[in-house]
Order: structure tokens, then sequence, then C-alpha cells
């Protein structure tokens, strides 16, 4: 290829990067977050690096997330658009290994099709702006996969570091990234046997490495799954589950999406075994990279049948970059024209996942509107009750924790300017007789949201 | 940048480069051709009142008819359902007739459900799969009828900020009067079509796939 070609593709590389960057940073404006988030905020600002590492201890996710956060916390502050970034800085990460790695070794037009792919299953975006681990898993498990394939094509000792990093890191984000992981070095020792006839020393201490420094963790799993053994919040998994995991990663607000990325699927699989047959590394690889989500997925469902539910469509996340460079090694060979609309047709899914995106941040919740009323109205003095029990933390996430008391804690005969009641229409309720003995006054200002979570907001005063 | 351009072109890979794009701008024309009306896919929306506590009606029997006057958003209702507040009410007997009549208060459809088919409390399906008139008003009529006593409690709120987006500005009267600021407890789930934007999606999907397939047919014709 000319060396003018080499310039155009990375510059456009460059530029499609870019774009996606800026588009996953236009997400980030916004104080929008859900339960889990709110948990990853009260988690990283109420901690040192030891009682995250205690109280993650005591949670189901391993700390290395938290412990990123709390690090870009403590630099950058505590604001909602750092914790956003937080986990935008993955996918850019994970985008610019188009560039490092699938350009050189696949060709550029493998490169575009791995960020298009990538960004165009409906599920990538969504986490990929939310402040949780996921985007940081598909970023360790996509390097840990390529390392994988850069040690069997070019033996170097290099790939093998990076294979083992990025493993541990893995282990250590998500416990089903660990499962993944553990596949990627079960599929590269397979290949290697198979290859070179012997045990590969290399691999074996790459995998003792890991093995030996996950060691403590794996005691913390061992107790973790134990203790939620019948009691964890996932439902019992039937076929139509299984099925649902299809939807969970490519439904999108485009009826039959899933069908349109089942097909890719499918014609991907197949376009890899054919080419398995004349180039065994790259159909062999593309295919290995399917088969890691679906063995994750397999013994995902096995434990949650036989054990206990601990497993959900979400948890396949940190795949998606290796799903994503197995379409691209399936159809980065494709004619021009049948490329190109393949690409048009990412495009239009990237924009259809932007645009859902965008109306889930900005438009879901009227959180905005309501923290722009409290910061006007509120006074230092006021108080907020709440009667939802369960969203105290997330309401803490908003407001300093000395402003705000469960509504069957709070003394309605304490001095106070004024008392927000946010009242989401459950119990315990606010009885009248209660205000009448206080002579207080309930006024309804207005119905606003947090989290799905529809409340009346009243003030009551004297 | 190079997208697999054949380097050096001979006359037969020009003939075949040459029909391969003739053959897709008929794709492309076909496609943009073709009415949109005749691959009309549907996509849901969902409009349901705000949250508030909400009332019960005393009694919808003996008369005390509960009419909720509504303008629908879209042409097609997947799913009109009310929020059954309680069935403490003798059921070996009786049904609940709901209407849906149209601005001159003519029938438009009708339905009767025996009280043992109620929740209790819960959401109940009234009609599905019915169409109507976008931005037209209609009333959504109910009655307890043959009942042996007061017959099941429906939800309804009286603040004006709780109204689905269907009631907004319009009338709930319960025995003939007016409810001061009230909307019934309701969930209206449309089936609307979808935006021709978004049909570019599939455009895409299927020229793909039909230049996919004849590359590889016309592979596998070379051997």
């Amino acid at each position: 290829m000319k060396k003018k070609d080499f310039i155009s593709a990375d510059f456009f590389i460059v530029v499609l990067i870019t774009v996606m960057t800026i588009l996953y940073v236009s997400l980030i404006f916004n104080r929008n977050i859900w339960t889990d988030e709110a948990f990853t905020m009260d988690l990283v600002n109420s901690n040192s690096i030891i009682g995250i590492i205690k109280e993650t201890a005591v949670d189901v996710h391993p700390p290395l997330y938290y412990l990123i956060a709390y690090i870009f916390v403590a630099i950058f502050g505590t604001s909602f658009q750092v914790y956003k970034i937080v986990s935008i800085v993955p996918m850019i990460l994970t985008m610019l290994l188009a560039i490092v790695y699938i350009k050189p070794w696949f060709g550029e037009k493998t490169a575009i099709l791995f960020i298009l792919f990538l960004n165009a299953m409906p599920c990538v975006m969504e986490y990929g702006v939310q402040m949780r681990m996921y985007s940081w898993c598909i970023y360790f498990i996509s390097l840990a996969a390529l390392s994988a394939y850069g040690y069997c094509r070019f033996k170097s000792k290099k790939y093998l570091l990076f294979l083992t990093l990025a493993a541990l890191c893995a282990c250590y984000t998500h416990n089903f990234a660990m499962i993944s992981a553990v596949f990627i070095y079960i599929f590269l020792g397979v290949f290697l046997i198979l290859r070179e006839r012997k045990i590969p020393f290399k691999w074996l201490l790459s995998g003792s490495v890991v093995s030996v420094f996950y060691i403590p963790w794996l005691l913390v799993l061992y107790n973790q799954t134990n203790n939620r053994v019948g009691n964890y919040w996932i439902s019992n998994i039937d076929k139509e589950t299984v099925i649902g995991y299809f939807a969970d990663i490519f439904d999108s607000r485009i009826p039959y999406s899933t069908i349109m990325f089942v097909v890719l699927l499918f014609l991907s699989f197949v376009l890899l075994i054919i080419r398995m047959c004349y180039d065994k590394s790259n159909g062999l690889f593309g295919i290995m990279l399917f088969l890691v989500p679906i063995f994750t997925a397999f013994l995902g469902v096995t434990v949650s049948i036989l054990i206990t539910p601990f497993f959900i469509a979400r948890y396949l996340l940190p795949c998606m970059g290796l799903m994503a460079l197995g379409f691209a090694l399936a159809f980065g060979n494709e004619k021009k024209y049948t490329y190109i609309f393949l690409c048009l047709f990412l495009v239009c899914m990237i924009g259809n996942s932007y645009y859902e995106n965008y109306k889930e941040e900005y438009l879901s919740t009227n959180v905005a509107g309501f923290l722009e009323y409290m910061d006007e109205q509120m006074d230092d003095d006021d108080i907020i009750i709440y009667n939802y029990e369960m969203f105290d933390f997330i309401y803490e996430c908003y407001f300093d924790a000395e402003h705000l008391v469960f509504l069957e804690d709070f003394d309605f005969g304490t001095e106070y300017e004024n008392v927000w009641f946010i009242d989401s229409c459950c119990t315990p309720w606010l009885p009248d007789a209660t205000l009448t003995q206080y002579g207080l006054t309930k006024e309804y200002v207005n119905t606003f949201s947090i989290e799905h979570n529809e409340f009346r907001l009243y003030r009551i005063y004297k | 940048m190079n997208f697999g351009c054949i380097a050096s072109i001979n006359s037969v890979t020009e003939r075949e480069s040459y029909f391969m794009k003739k053959m897709l701008i008929g794709i492309v024309i076909f496609f943009l051709i073709i009415p949109v009306d005749l691959i009309n896919f549907n996509t849901h929306e969902m409009s349901i009142n705000k949250v508030a506590y909400d009332e019960t009606f005393p009694s919808i029997a003996h008369g005390n008819t509960v009419s909720q006057q509504f303008v629908p958003q879209y042409n097609y209702i997947k799913r009109l359902e009310i929020y059954v507040r309680e069935v403490n009410c003798d059921v070996s007997q009786g049904y609940l007739k709901f209407c849906i009549l149209d601005a001159e208060k003519e029938d438009v459809y009708e339905i009767k459900v025996p009280l043992t088919e109620m929740p209790s409390p819960g959401w109940y399906t009234i009609f599905s799969d019915i169409e109507i008139i976008a931005g037209e008003t209609y009333y959504l009529t109910i009655d307890a009828v043959e009942v042996l006593d007061e017959g099941p409690r429906l939800a309804f709120f009286t603040n004006v900020n709780t109204a689905a987006k269907e009631e907004e500005g319009q009338e709930l009267s319960y025995a003939g009067f007016k409810v001061e600021n009230g909307n019934l407890k309701v969930s209206f789930e449309y089936m609307k079509p979808l935006h021709k934007l978004d049909y570019l999606a599939y455009y895409l999907f299927a020229i793909f796939i039909v230049s996919f397939l004849v590359t590889k047919m016309n592979k596998i014709r070379k051997g």
C-alpha cells in the first residue's frame, strides 16, 4: 500500500475515534444517575483506598474500578462529570487499540469496522458513560485477547506481559471479566499446545502469575459467593432468559435490530469458519473471539442453574470488544461496496444508539429541573425529608447528608426554616394530623423524578 | 483510502465492477421508491398518569357512570388499561361495561367484563389493538352493571398535574357531575409508525446483505 494510503487511513481512524469521543463526552453533562451509579459515588466519596477494598469485599464486584475512580476523583474532584469521564477513558483506550494493534495486524478496513461495531452495539454506548466498571472490563479483555494473538503471532514476551497485566486487571474489575480472561488463557493454551506439541512454559508462567496475584481476591470471591447462594437479587434463569440475552445486547429503539445483529453474527461465524480453512490464524482467532463470550455465558448460566442465579446479560459486556473485533475480522475483507454499505449501516446504528442514550441521559427524568429548583429555593437551614428509604444513598449524591432525614426519623418539633418533603407516594405516609399538631402548612411544589422514581415535592413550613 | 479496490483492473473484473455498480444503484432506487407503508414497522409508546396518591370512586354501580374525556396521541392503541384499587364486592354476579364513545357520544368500542376477571389491586387491560383517530376527542365510560352491591373501586386523581397527556385539559365526570381537577388512573400503550429516517437502517442493512450475497455467489460461481 502507498504511503499516502497509510496516512489517510490513520487520519480517518483518528477522526472516527475523535467523533466517537465527542459523542460520549456530550452524554455526560447531566446529573442523572441510577442506583448502581449512586453506589459507586457513595463508595468512592466516603471511603479511603483501604475502605474501598474492605467495602467491595462484602459487596459483589472486585475493587479495581472503584480504586481507579478514587484516583480520578482525588485529582479532579467529585463532580458527576469526573465519574462519567472515568468510564469514557477506557472506551477511548479500546478504540485506540484499532490504531496500535488492529490496523497493523489486520488492516485499516478491519480497524475501522472494529470501531464502528464496538459503538454500534446498542448496549455499549449506554455503559460507556455509566459510573460503572463495564467499559474498563471491555478495555482489559480486548487488550488481553489482542495480546494473546500478538504472542501467538510474534512470540514476543512483550505481548505475554500485556496479556498478564490485562488479565489480572480484568480479574480485579469484574468477576465475569475474570471468567472471560480465564477462557482467553484456555484458548491460547490449547492453540499453543496443538501448535508446539508441548506444554508452553511461558504461557504457564503467565497464567500462574495471574493466578497467584488473584488468590487473595479468590478467597473473598468464595465468601461472597457462599453468602449469596439462595439470596441474590438475580431471578431464576430459563430458556426465555437465555434467548433474551441477545435482545439485552443488541436490542434498540429500532425494531428487529436484534435480528439484524444476529444475522451479522451468523454470517461472521460462517465467514470465519471458511477463512479458517485458508488463513488459520485469523479465522481461528476470530472464532475464538466469539467463543469467549459464548463460553462465559454458558458457565454463567450453568452456575446459575446448578447453584444460584448469578448471571445476567450485562455481565457479557466485558466481551463486547471481542465481539466487535470478531465482526470486524469477518467482514474486514469485503469488497468495496459491500464494505461501504456495512459501514453506513453501522453509522446508522451508532446514530440510533446515540439518540437513544441522549434521551435516556437528558430527557428520561427531570432531575435537572428538580436540582435547579432546589438550588434556587433551598436555604442552609432547610431540611429534606423523604419516605422512600431505599433511595437515601441516591439523595446523598445530590444533597449533603446532614440535610437529609428519613420521614420516620424526623422530629417536626425541631427548629428549621423549611422542610422539603420528597413524597414517593409510598409508606410511610405523612399524616395530616402531624402537620396540624405542629401548626404546619404543606404546599405542593411539583412532580419530579430521580432514577425513574417519580415523587411529589412539598414545601412544609410554619 | 484503499477499500479493497483491485490494483490492476482486467476486463473481466471491470465488467463485474460495472455490473455490481449497476445492480447496487438498482437496489438503492428500489428501496427508495418502496412506500414506507409496505414495510410498516411499528414501535411502542406508553402514556400514563404522573405519580400521586390515588382516590377511589365510592361506587360505579346503580348508574354512577364514570366518564373520562381523552384525546389519543396516535391512531392505534395497543393496550388501554385502568387501575382497579380493590374488588371488595360480591363478584358472583354482574359485569363492568367499558365503552369508548366519540365526540358525538356514539359508541365506537364496547366491552363487558365479568367482575371475577378484575385484579385487586392492579392494572386491567380493557381494550387492546383498537384503531382510533389521533387528536379527536373521545370518552371512556365505565359502569358496573347487574352487580349486587357497590362494585369494584377504580382509582382516579384529583390533581391536574397527574393527568396523562391524553387527559390534559379534559374532563372527568362521575354520576353526571364534573370531578374538579380529576383524571382517571389510566395507561395508554400505542403502536406508532417508525420515523421515516429510522428506515434508513433497514435499507442499508438490506443493501449490504444483497451485496454480500451477490459477491459471495459470484465467488462461488468462479470457483
